[in-house]
């Protein structure tokens, strides 16, 4: 059970002095400027359950993570993992979760992988019998045989990010944090961490947090999404719910033997057009398809194709970043 | 003692790994060697050419230099082989390395210094023995059984002084993130305490090296006791241990104290 309440994180930033001797000067007067980079954000996250936790850049995703695994302490407001504390009992903390941040290595660089994990299980106190069987599995399911005798630095990402995701489950623990777990990873790879996350959320009943920029991680992987931008959270329920309630966009693709025609139906937003075709945009609260398709056969126009499709997940996505005010970067 | 333990022998295997990374670069191992054979080369040479032209130095004879730079190397090199990972303290720092000590149930620092076994520095030893072993020969002098056991205190707590003065400087990496320059500063000063009495450097020196930065108890003033020198009192030579003792204090503080600011970068 993970609980979030009101958590702000303020970053002091340093604004450093210039000049001579300016490493010695700043050693003993700083200006520091704040930026609030967690906003008072509330959840929480049931046992066994398995969430995202998505945003743009500099959301604060990684900050949440860090806060929940005892890295960062909440500048104010609290959070709780497990009725732990992660700050305060960091080290029991660290026994309950598993952390892999995608962007580095908790592995060892020079070693073969197993001699990591060796020496995890040494950290962890895991038993022989528990080692034995969580690595057979993992080796299993992550197809890891063919590397677990390589140093990490001859690793290809993919095999990597396999290999930390394997070593921050070795001490069997209760939630998985994941901070962009398939960045920069092929598709091929991508897949297998999906699923097996997936598995190992369904039949262990790990409770699982994924940060991520990737849709896909978020609809194959997960049940719940928590949408963050800017430091402040901006959606937070199931996908199916987030489609019903912001998935209301529909796109048509036409195609006409006229060259160039006029249309102009009320309620429709040209997105692109070539002298044959065109697409447009409708919100189902102002037009139903229905309504659509017989306004558009009305007209004087010879129709050879047409599609409606519903909005996919990453432009819903997109509209709730653009709500909170946000233009993409 | 019962949480004690498991974090020492966390310590050992932690070394175990770092040597057999070490290992893996075996170009950088011999580069690194001859790097320390050049380096005290040099330095035991201008020692040499020095006391030769001169005689002694500041009524330090050669073997009295040798002796004191011999204490110096073999102090320098406890820190050099156990405790080379601190000059890294700003790197992992800056590009959040540091995190994954956090995620563990391990202290952060055991994790943090057992990242780096640096054996080359075990060079370093010998040369220092073999200086301190001929320059006592040079002096004539003979040490009774308690002197040499007082040799081996001065030897511990010089050891302990100069890792708690790299600690202390790293530590400032918690709050400014960039603790480089503080490193380079550090290297200009004891070049010069290593090697030369430094009375000759004035009062104002020696009240920076004893009293601010005490680099000149890790050396100076056991050699001071050591060869029965009029340079200093003994009982401020006797005052290693309780130096040592301080700074050992010190640097948990500011470590405790850096741990508990540290944020970590990105966002």
């Amino acid at each position: 059970m993970i609980r979030v309440q009101e958590a702000t994180k303020i970053y002091r930033v340093p604004v450093p002095s210039e000049g001579r001797f300016a490493g010695i000067r700043n050693l003993f007067h700083m200006n520091y400027t704040d930026r609030t980079v967690v906003d008072h954000i509330s959840f929480d996250i049931r046992d066994g359950e398995s969430v995202c936790y998505i945003g743009p850049n500099g959301a604060g995703k990684s900050t949440t993570v860090k806060m929940l695994s005892g890295i960062l302490m909440p500048t104010s407001g609290s959070v709780s993992v497990n009725g732990l504390d992660p700050c305060r009992n960091r080290k029991e903390n660290a026994r309950n979760i598993g952390v892999v941040f995608g962007q580095k290595t908790s592995l060892w660089w020079d070693v073969p992988v197993i001699d990591s994990y060796r020496l995890l299980k040494e950290m962890y106190g895991i038993s022989d019998a528990a080692f034995r069987k969580n690595l057979e599995l993992f080796c299993d399911l992550l197809e890891m045989e063919s590397f677990l005798n390589s140093p990490v630095r001859q690793l290809s990402l993919g095999q990597r990010m396999r290999a930390d995701l394997a070593a921050a489950l070795l001490h069997d623990p209760e939630i998985l944090f994941l901070d962009e777990p398939t960045i920069g990873v092929d598709i091929v790879a991508k897949a297998r961490i999906r699923e097996f996350i997936s598995e190992l959320n369904s039949t262990r009943g790990i409770t699982v947090m994924v940060t991520t920029h990737d849709m896909a991680d978020m609809e194959k992987i997960v049940d719940r999404v928590i949408v963050i931008d800017k430091g402040k959270i901006y959606y937070d329920g199931t996908v199916a719910a987030m489609k019903a309630k912001y998935g209301k966009k529909r796109r048509i693709d036409l195609t006409f033997t006229e060259e160039d025609p006029e249309i102009s139906i009320p309620g429709l937003t040209e997105i692109s057009s070539s002298p044959f075709s065109r697409s447009f945009s409708f919100h189902t609260d102002e037009l139903t398809a229905e309504q659509t398709i017989a306004k558009l056969t009305a007209l004087p126009l010879h129709i050879t194709d047409i599609s409606v499709q519903q909005t996919d997940i990453e432009e819903i996505v997109r509209d709730i970043y653009l709500q909170s005010g946000r233009t993409e970067k | 003692m019962k949480n004690k333990l498991p974090g020492l022998k966390i310590y050992r295997s932690l070394l175990g790994m770092s040597f057999r990374s070490m290992l893996q670069y075996r170009a950088d191992f011999i580069s690194g060697l001859l790097g320390v054979i050049l380096l005290n080369g040099a330095n035991i040479a201008e020692i040499g050419v020095l006391s030769w032209k001169f005689k002694s130095i500041a009524s330090w004879t050669a073997g009295e230099l040798m002796i004191l730079y011999g204490l110096y190397m073999v102090c320098w090199s406890i820190c050099s082989v156990f405790f080379s990972h601190t000059a890294e303290l700003e790197n992992e720092i800056a590009d959040g390395t540091f995190d994954k000590y956090l995620c563990r149930p391990l202290g952060a620092f055991v994790q943090f210094i057992g990242g780096e076994f640096n054996y080359v520095g075990l060079c370093d030893t010998f040369l220092g023995v073999v200086l301190i072993l001929t320059g006592k020969k040079m002096c004539g002098i003979l040490w009774s059984p308690g002197k040499f056991c007082l040799l081996l205190l001065f030897i511990l707590c010089g050891g302990t002084i100069i890792v708690c003065i790299r600690l202390l400087l790293a530590c400032s990496a918690f709050r400014v993130t960039r603790s480089g320059p503080l490193f380079s500063m550090l290297m200009l000063l004891s070049m010069l305490t290593q090697k030369y009495p430094i009375g000759i450097f004035g009062n104002t020196f020696r009240i920076l090296v004893t009293a601010v930065l005490p680099l000149a108890y890790v050396n100076y003033y056991p050699a001071v006791y050591l060869l029965e020198k009029s340079d200093a009192p003994a009982w401020l030579c006797l005052l290693s241990p309780v130096v040592a003792l301080l700074l050992v204090l010190l640097t948990a503080a500011a470590w405790k104290k850096g741990m508990d600011r540290y944020e970590s970068a990105g966002g």
